[in-house]
């Protein structure tokens, strides 16, 4: 029996081998079948020369960030790194009627194999912890400005770009999300919080919870969220926001402003643009409006059904006070009227502030 | 309970989803209202079609035969898969040596094959010599992707904090200029389904008070403002039950959200101009 057992493990010994030269025969095999497109591994730092038109698509096999820099060089650069050091870059390049397309990965390194370090690795390596699928490889990628992005799909991996001019978006989970000096924004997140910083263009942004931060826009602005705390400053277009249970926080909007919240306050703090028009709403939360005492004049319209009323600015009212059971509305003029305010707020309340100029921060 | 409450309730009534109390008024209404009952009977025929349409599949005996001798192959496979492992323990005895030269056999064809294997690079690894940290200082071409030498005249600063490696080096981080976007920390714990709802509620609440003040009006109206009322009420009301119904299909997506709180914001606003009247 003892030599029967031997035998079975001698077949056993002369199988695995087999199967594994099979399994890499195989896995070649794969690789060559696509071809058609040129793919690499880089382990540390990728440089790769580019030209106008072409499009890149960037991922991350860990929850490691994503950071994304613009210069003035028609090279990208790309640099994946750990704790442990140089991690792998996967550069793949295709050339098709769809265009030149750059799709580029961090990865783990094989640090077992320090001759071949790019070779792929089926399973995370462990962290400094000794945990295992917990190291978070991070990936910087350098690129022209005028390079096109392809929608950037995260979960929990952190993203920063800077300084591309193209439009930009990022669909997250948990990441946080900040992007400075770009063209237009779309950016999604559930629980991540999201910071644009000089925008070019439209800057659309739906969370679910995550703090929304807004600076410096020259196009118009869309933010929408559920809980996460709305702050928009300086921006040249119209602003539309909502949320349901956090605070809208705008000051110094340029074109018109429409905020709704329903549980939580909204506050607009600057100066009036003539004819600009501003309507901000709450269900049951503060709505409240801080302007500039030299301002020229506005036409106002200021409604709570059970809260309360008040304005710094004397009014010349146009229509009656309505002060009663259902409700208090004040629609009045002051100076030139030439902007339109709205304020309004079921049971909460409404006030018009007056501050000297000093005060309000500006745009700088 | 006011009757443009109502639709909003039949569909949870008719789910089952209102408490007993509820539920009684509802069936009440039912039978005074027609457009309540009416919706009723849409819910009722939308939920009979999905029912005949599983009950029509019919399972034939011919089906349930296939299936059963696909079970009896299945289990026979196994049974002769364990036959064979039997057989082969049962092999006739083999000499001591011949085993042990066998397994000996084994061991070094396995470690020679391995070895093989693993220093055999994978065929779309690079196969540059890499020396940590440092880039490739020669160009190499890949049809139009060229790997270029580094120049780190024009790196910008790499970005967040900073990556202390093992061998003591620390990769350069950024400063971060302006402070972290408001973290809705305190509320992200809460459910965000939870919060609209709470919101909804919120709404229902202004909605039925408002409902009670524009009521006591309602006889005041003249029959065609009247009817123009009715009109845009159901309007909003029809407006509000699809976007409740998208909400429930996207509990987490705070335009779908958004725009149920905004037609129940309209229906509000209405209410409130028509108090006002």
């Amino acid at each position: 029996m003892t030599n029967q057992v031997l035998v079975f493990t001698a077949v056993l010994f002369l199988v695995i081998p087999g199967i594994s030269s099979l399994k890499s025969t195989f896995a070649q095999t794969t690789a060559a079948s696509e071809d058609n497109q040129v793919s690499d591994r880089h382990y540390g730092r990728a440089r790769i020369n580019v030209e106008r038109g072409i499009k890149i698509t960037l991922g991350n096999r860990t929850t490691g960030r994503i950071t994304v820099n613009g210069w003035d060089r028609d090279v990208i650069e790309a640099h994946a790194l750990s704790e442990r050091g140089d991690e792998v870059v996967i550069a793949r390049f295709t050339d098709d009627s769809a265009g030149k397309k750059l799709f580029l990965k961090a990865d783990y390194a094989d640090l077992n194999k320090p001759v071949a370090p790019t070779t792929p690795l089926m399973s995370p390596p462990e962290n400094s912890k000794g945990l295992k699928g917990l190291l978070k490889v991070h990936f910087e990628v350098n690129v022209p400005r005028y390079v096109e992005i392809d929608l950037i799909r995260v979960w929990y991996s952190d993203v920063q770009i800077t300084g591309v001019q193209t439009a930009i978006s990022v669909w997250g989970d948990q990441s946080s999300v900040i992007l400075k000096r770009v063209g237009a924004v779309a950016a999604r997140t559930r629980g991540g919080s999201v910071e644009v910083e000089d925008a070019e263009g439209l800057v659309s942004v739906n969370t679910t919870g995550g703090g929304v931060r807004v600076y410096r826009v020259q196009g118009n602005v869309s933010v929408v969220s559920i809980s996460g705390p709305i702050e928009i400053k300086c921006v040249q277009g119209r602003v539309e926001v909502a949320n349901t249970e956090a605070s809208i926080d705008l000051a110094d909007i340029d074109g018109e402003v429409k905020a709704a919240a329903t549980n939580s306050s909204v506050r607009f703090t600057g100066g009036l643009r003539d004819d600009g028009r501003y309507d901000l709403k709450s269900m049951s939360g503060r709505v409240e409006m801080i302007l500039p005492d030299n301002t020229k004049g506005f036409d106002a319209s200021l409604s709570s059904y059970q809260g309360i009323i008040e304005s710094d600015f004397k009014l010349k009212t146009t229509q009656p006070i309505i002060e009663g059971h259902h409700g208090r509305r004040m629609i009045g003029r002051f100076g030139n009227g030439k902007s339109q305010i709205l304020l309004d707020s079921f049971d909460g309340l409404v006030r018009l502030s007056k501050v000297p100029p000093s005060k309000i921060e500006g745009c700088k | 309970m006011n009757c443009e409450d109502y639709p909003l309730l039949v569909e949870e009534y008719f789910d089952g989803d209102l408490d007993r109390d509820t539920a009684l008024k509802v069936r009440h209404h039912l039978d005074e209202c027609p457009s309540c009952a009416a919706l009723l009977a849409s819910l009722i025929a939308e939920q009979s079609v999905y029912a005949n349409y599983t009950s029509d599949v019919e399972i034939t005996p011919e089906l349930w035969a296939g299936v059963r001798r696909r079970i009896e192959v299945e289990r026979t496979s196994v049974e002769r898969s364990g036959s064979w492992l039997r057989k082969v323990l049962a092999l006739p005895p083999v000499s001591g040596p011949v085993a042990v030269g066998l397994v000996v056999l084994a061991v070094v064809s396995t470690v020679v094959v391995m070895r093989r294997i693993s220093s055999t690079p994978p065929t779309n690894v690079s196969k540059r010599a890499v020396t940590e940290g440092t880039p490739q200082a020669t160009p190499e071409l890949r049809n139009e992707v060229a790997v270029v030498s580094p120049d780190t005249s024009e790196e910008p600063k790499s970005t967040k904090e900073n990556v202390t490696r093992r061998d003591g080096l620390t990769i350069a981080a950024p400063v971060r200029r302006s402070p972290p976007p408001p973290k809705g920390d305190v509320l992200k714990t809460k459910d965000p389904r939870r919060l609209v709802l709470e919101a909804e509620q919120k709404y229902l609440a202004a909605i039925a008070m408002l409902s009670r003040s524009v009521d006591r009006k309602r006889s005041l109206l003249n029959p065609a403002t009247k009817a123009k009322l009715e009109q845009a009420l159901s309007s909003i009301d029809r407006t509000i039950l699809a976007t409740r119904k998208l909400v429930r299909r996207h509990p987490d997506d705070p335009v779908a959200a958004q725009y149920m709180l905004t037609a129940y914001a309209k229906k509000v606003d209405m209410l409130r101009e028509l108090v006002d009247y």
